[in-house]
């Protein structure tokens, strides 16, 4: 075979033709591919490689320091992953590699299946029941945030009830708000703040992310602790549209921070407003009553000198003569049968008079010398003077014998 | 006039209630204008927990 037949290519010819071959297959651009990651690591430079597989096949894999960062992924090998990028040609190697863009984890279908179970079992439980709801104060005067203490949560937050309500404190228990040991620390932070004396409401959040970064309010632990806070807890898991199980167990739910501090304080403008108010209504309410009062008193006055007041006055005061000329005889007919009475009372009297006794041939035995009426023999003795009254005079004895005589008993 | 006098008697219950509303009034309003936020954060250490102003 003469050598000038056959065109001789270089390495770099070869590898280079191989790689327009594989970028300008359009079933390799912007492909998205599903598998298993392995060999993961990071450069010094920060760019990451790894090496996806399946059962018979592997594919190496990079991914560029920008997107790593941008995507801020927290993966380790043995995860399940769906890689979308370019297929590209490393010449220095001579092996063709996906220069990933975006990686999507396929766990998250699982984290979600997890999601549901655990919300239907505290959900059983009660935990998120209506009756355990604590109502929020109305004038909180010590409030407690748990979330990150570099985050933007916190700073929304403070400005927030600064311009609303600068009469709370604010105290802040940081946490974590993300990775696997962010659940321990929000649940240290939520029993440290009810802990402390005074606290009046909590908001427990952090601003928004994806799913997986929320996976501490999903967590059990947390979930429970939120139950049994005795501070009532509003949470604040900046995402608008998912709840997370902290929104279900928490007394109240606001979809951001920032929404969560307008939830638990009034806000000082409308608090001055409502004070000049009721400070209005309190001088109006007394100005009308003593208006009213003044009112009253004319009515009074006026009724005083009208013809009304005149006719009772007159139907009285002839009531009272009616009354006045019947007590009169009353009295008369009483005063008469007194007299009736005072004269017959004389009549018996009379008949009672002693001396009235000799007028009807009775005589009066007493003895002298002190002119004790005699009624018994008992009175004297033999030899006693005697004086016996008759109707025209005296007559003078002297006791010469007694006897005694039985009598019939008067009546 | 009964009347009268009892209510010269609920004037002096009213007088009385005015001025206790605008003791509260003037509470209420110098502690919303006295109002300045205090920030602290809880810092858990080997003694337990401590308080300290925080700081952007």
């Amino acid at each position: 075979m003469p050598e000038e037949a056959q065109r001789i290519f270089s390495v770099t010819e070869v590898t280079d033709t191989i790689r327009n071959l594989l970028r300008d297959e359009p079933s390799l651009i912007g492909v998205a591919v599903r598998g298993e990651l392995s060999n993961y690591g990071k450069s010094a430079q920060g760019h990451c490689y790894f090496t996806m597989k399946d059962e018979d096949s592997s594919l190496k894999c990079v991914l560029f320091r920008g997107d790593a960062e941008r995507l801020g992924l927290d993966i380790e090998d043995g995860q399940k992953i769906v890689a979308s990028g370019d297929i590209d040609v490393y010449r220095p190697s001579g092996s063709y590699q996906l220069i990933v863009r975006e990686v999507k984890l396929e766990g998250v279908g699982e984290l979600y299946q997890k999601f549901l179970r655990l919300k239907k079992l505290l959900e059983t439980e009660g935990l998120f029941a209506e009756e355990h709801k604590k109502p929020l104060p109305e004038f909180p005067v010590k409030i407690g945030v748990v979330t990150s203490e570099k985050g933007a949560a916190f700073r929304d937050i403070v400005k927030i009830l600064g311009r609303r309500f600068p009469l709370a404190d604010i105290i802040l228990a940081p946490t974590l708000v993300q990775g696997a040991d962010a659940p321990g620390f929000i649940v240290s932070a939520i029993e440290a703040l009810n802990r402390y004396d005074g606290i009046d409401v909590m908001i427990v959040g952090r601003g928004g992310g994806a799913f997986e970064d929320l996976a501490c309010f999903n967590d059990e632990s947390v979930a429970r602790t939120i139950f049994d806070s005795h501070v009532p807890v509003v949470s604040a898991v900046g995402h608008e549209t998912d709840f997370t199980i902290a929104d279900f167990v928490a007394d109240r739910r606001a979809a951001t921070p920032s929404a969560a501090a307008e939830l638990v304080v009034p806000d000082i403008m409308e608090l001055h407003t409502s004070l000049d108010t009721d400070r209005e209504s309190l001088v109006w309410g007394l100005r009308n009553m003593l208006e009213s009062r003044r009112r009253d008193i004319k009515r009074l006055e006026s009724s005083l000198s009208s013809d009304v007041v005149l006719d009772q006055i007159r139907t009285h005061s002839q009531r009272l003569d009616d009354r006045f000329l019947q007590m009169n005889r009353a009295l008369e007919s009483f005063l008469v049968l007194q007299r009736e009475g005072l004269r017959k009372l004389g009549g018996i009297l009379g008949t009672a008079d002693p001396l009235a006794t000799l007028d009807r041939g009775y005589s009066i035995a007493m003895k002298l010398p002190d002119k004790d009426v005699i009624e018994t023999i008992e009175s004297v003795t033999l030899g006693d003077d005697v004086l016996v009254m008759v109707r025209d005079g005296e007559i003078y004895c002297v006791v010469r014998n007694l006897k005694e005589v039985e009598r019939r008993p008067r009546k | 006039m009964d009347t009268l006098s009892k209510g010269k008697l609920s004037l002096d219950e009213a007088m009385e209630k005015f001025e206790e509303g605008i003791r509260l009034f003037r509470l209420c309003d110098e502690k919303l204008r006295g109002a300045e936020q205090r920030v602290s954060v809880l810092t858990q250490s080997e003694e337990g927990v401590e308080e300290k102003a925080y700081h952007e």
